[in-house]
């Protein structure tokens, strides 16, 4: 399996979607290709940090009771 | 300012508040409001990564949301089916703007490139929340609201595929595309800074 090929695979080797044969095909190449397993563990880190972000609290958010205002206004006029 | 309890654990639970909502019960509404705004403001700020239009867009979910409340019947969870609502509110909007995104093209964006480059260059930048909520926010739309879907919200492939009306292999795709667009952007972000 060349570079491209191994690539294009990366997400369903992460979510353990590949039969036997590209599995295997996969993680031999990633083996010998220090590239693709940076490419690799660089998606893994952007796949665990985005879950982090669910229950993320750390957002700026806009006024609670300002907003609620304006909900008031609008949907009294509807 | 009316007295609004959020979040008490012998407090009414979201559906009977629907409930009285709908029957024309206005406090009931407001506390429904405070419960879930922070909920649906992230949600849009994720889908739009822009903060105006989010807040935009929490005001026209909450304003659609009073127009509808008649009609929930209980026999889904109330955070599931306000959820739903937001993610359609967002994908309408899209339409709205006519940025509508193709999800079957690249979008005319520059192919992903695999750097290949020496030890240095395979150095890996600091993926961390803020520079992944950057990268997020210059994503295009398509892959946006998948990856922010599948990634982030934790959706299914099969259920993204029925909100958005495409088919799963397509939602799989966009968000590989989107993994790989994320990661050059995190990389061109790390090179300027
Ligand atoms: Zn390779």
């Amino acid at each position: 399996m060349n570079c491209a090929e191994s690539i294009e695979l990366l997400s369903d080797y992460h979510a353990g979607e590949l039969d036997d044969g590209k599995e295997t095909g996969v993680s031999t190449h990633l083996e010998k290709c220090p590239p693709c397993s940076v490419v690799y563990t660089e998606l893994t880190v952007i796949v665990e940090t985005a879950s982090m972000l669910r229950s993320d609290d750390k957002i700026n958010y806009p006024d609670e009771y300002v907003l609620w205002r304006r909900i008031s206004l609008t949907k009294t006029a509807v | 300012m009316s007295v609004v309890e959020i979040d008490k654990p012998d407090a009414v639970g979201d559906v009977e508040l629907a409930k009285r909502a709908g029957a024309g019960d206005a406090g009931a509404f407001e506390q429904l409001y405070h419960r879930h705004f922070r909920r649906v403001y992230s949600l849009c700020l994720r889908m739009l990564g822009n903060p105006t239009e989010a807040e935009d867009l929490t005001q026209e979910v909450f304003t659609n949301l009073y127009r509808k409340i008649g009609s929930f019947r209980g026999d889904s969870q109330f955070t599931t089916w306000l959820h739903r609502m937001t993610v359609n509110q967002v994908l309408m909007h899209f339409r709205k703007k006519s940025t509508r995104t193709e999800f079957t093209t690249d979008e005319g964006e520059t192919p992903v490139q695999i750097v290949q480059g020496t030890a240095n260059a395979d150095r890996m930048p600091i993926i961390d929340r803020i520079a992944l909520e950057d990268a997020i926010a210059k994503l295009a739309p398509g892959y946006r609201t998948v990856f922010v879907l599948h990634d982030v919200e934790g959706h299914e492939h099969e259920e993204i595929a029925r909100m958005l009306g495409i088919a799963e292999g397509t939602s799989k795709s966009q968000l590989h595309k989107a993994r790989l667009k994320l990661r050059e952007l995190i990389r061109q972000q790390a090179k300027l800074n």
